[in-house]
């Protein structure tokens, strides 16, 4: 055994190797999503990158650089797949995923989470993402993964996701506001400032996006 | 051909002293702790990693092979293994139970990370793939209650192999290089003006408090943006460095300084974002930077007089 553990250590750490090298590859595989293409943080991405590459004498409109990205984009991922699937039970087992796309680009037009109540007819703001002043269960949406996930939330492809997390929100707030008659769970979305336009201190707009209304009689009648 | 074989049979059969993956077993636990410590008191646990079916607000399906054996995504289930692999991170930082205790943490995460897709980050795979090599590596051969149990001593002169050291190597550079290569956005380079780490504070999701004063040195973020790009993709040049530091001075000086910028930039990404211990996990990849004979003079230097001696 002793001779031959040499040579069976050899195989084993090249395979690990080659498993994380592989599978550290660029994956565009997450990002190839339609709906999140007509996001107006890729379409900018499409018509910066189009209009440099015209300043280099290339015939190329965000139309048709987006068409080409697709398709390497679904290529890469392709090659990628056939090279990682070998070493999948490896991956799976000894925990060795190699998700590296971190921070891949700013999102320009991010949501924030709003909640609201609504207590005598009047919508009353309970929670602001990052505000001091509304600060309902802060701790939890302030912790990494929630952020992760309201992140993700905040994309058209997870509006299954999003109603389910809202209804159990809902349910939280019908304990915590037993005034409350109604409960507002939405993104507010707007464009982040430019330096030059925080200096001019231009106000950003914001807009509501998928808000979603609950009764919350029904919730309490529920826990009765 | 032969000779290139043997030449990499006998790289994998040399040892060193095993103080720095000793010293990479507790960050890790440390990590692990930090990660998990976080999540039960906030209520995450209980809304992210639990069924809709017992309380939590989405259905997780039946949880992963590990969870099912349990009986599903249900409190006792979910909260039992949470509690296994809190133990086994404090037994990663006491040095107890060797790779088993390693083992037993790779798994606890993987099995409670992998509940709930929406809610995991980057740093789950970093801490599993930490966890992996301190099952491949003895972690616990010295800085432990394993080598005082079984050996007398926490601190002993004990050689282990060296090639998981280097294996945790490639593996932050591995990090580093592809984040590099994913970073295709128009912001991280000249086309989009370097404004990629301004615009990336300015969103709520990952940044502490209101980052819009970074509009008045907007100058530093572009220098910061094209530095961390630049330091990313050419992260690959410190398996050059290593290999030929002992022949050339210079490329202990390009490992010290890669060190010196990569815990600048993670310190300020600690310190303006929130991004869960990812900070705390990429640390225990750079204690893998250090050789042996260089933790154990910086351990010397740091302790106690009364410690010394045993160390």
């Amino acid at each position: 055994m002793r001779r031959v553990w040499p040579h069976v250590r050899v195989l084993l750490v090249a395979l690990h190797v080659v498993a994380i090298v592989v599978m550290a590859m660029p994956n565009p595989g997450p990002g190839l999503d339609r709906s999140a293409w007509k996001n107006p943080t890729v379409q900018d991405e499409l018509t910066a990158w189009a209009e440099r590459l015209s300043t280099l004498g290339l015939d190329v409109t965000p139309k048709s650089l987006e068409a080409w990205a697709w398709s390497a984009a679904e290529t890469i991922t392709a090659v990628r797949e056939t090279l990682v699937a070998p070493f999948e039970p490896y991956r799976k087992y000894a925990g060795v995923r190699q998700p590296w796309n971190m921070f891949v680009a700013p999102h320009r037009h991010p949501a924030k989470l709003t909640v609201d109540v609504q207590v005598d007819d009047e919508w009353r703001p309970v929670y602001r993402a990052r505000s001091e002043e509304y600060d309902y269960r802060s701790r939890f949406f302030d912790h990494d993964r929630v952020r992760a996930m309201l992140f993700r939330y905040g994309w058209p492809a997870y509006k299954h996701s999003f109603a389910d997390f809202a209804r159990w929100l809902a349910k939280r707030l019908a304990e915590d506001f037993p005034e409350a008659s109604k409960a507002r769970i939405a993104f507010e979305r707007y464009k982040t400032a430019s330096p030059d336009e925080v200096k001019r201190g231009v106000e950003t707009k914001t807009t509501r996006d998928r808000p979603l209304v609950f009764d919350l009689a029904p919730f309490r009648e529920a826990v009765e | 051909m032969i000779r290139a074989y043997r030449r990499l049979v006998a790289y994998l059969d040399e040892r060193e002293y095993a103080d720095t993956i000793a010293l990479f077993r507790i960050v890790v636990g440390v990590a692990l702790l930090v990660d998990l410590g976080a999540t039960a008191p906030s209520g995450v646990l209980d809304a992210i990693w639990i069924d809709i079916a017992h309380g939590g607000y989405r259905p997780l399906g039946y949880g992963g092979e590990l969870i099912r054996l349990l009986g599903g995504p249900t409190p006792t289930a979910v909260w039992g293994l949470f509690t296994v692999t809190v133990v086994a991170g404090f037994g990663l930082v006491v040095g107890l139970g060797g790779r088993f205790t390693a083992l037993v943490a790779a798994q606890g995460l993987l099995a409670l990370s992998a509940l709930n897709g929406h809610a995991r980050g980057s740093y789950d795979a970093l801490l599993s793939n930490a966890l992996w090599l301190l099952v491949l590596a003895d972690g616990t051969a010295t800085w432990s209650l394993d080598a005082r149990l079984f050996h007398g001593r926490f601190f002993r002169d004990v050689k282990i192999p060296a090639w998981p050291r280097r294996v945790a190597i490639l593996q932050l550079v591995l990090v580093y290089f592809s984040t590099g290569l994913h970073k295709v956005s128009a912001y991280w380079t000249p086309a989009g003006d370097f404004s990629a780490l301004y615009y990336i504070l300015q969103q709520p999701s990952w940044h502490r408090f209101d980052m819009r004063w970074l509009a008045h040195v907007f100058g530093l973020t572009q220098l910061a943006t094209a530095a961390t790009w630049i330091f990313e993709l050419a992260s690959p040049l410190l398996i050059v460095a290593l290999a030929f530091e002992r022949k050339r001075a210079g490329w202990r000086f390009y490992r010290l300084s890669f060190v010196a910028f990569g815990v600048a930039m993670h310190t300020g990404i600690f310190l303006l974002m929130e991004v869960g211990p990812f900070t705390v996990i990429i640390w225990s990849l750079y204690v893998c930077l250090f050789a042996p004979e260089e933790v154990r003079r910086a351990a010397r230097y740091l302790v106690s007089s009364r410690w010394r001696t045993k160390l």
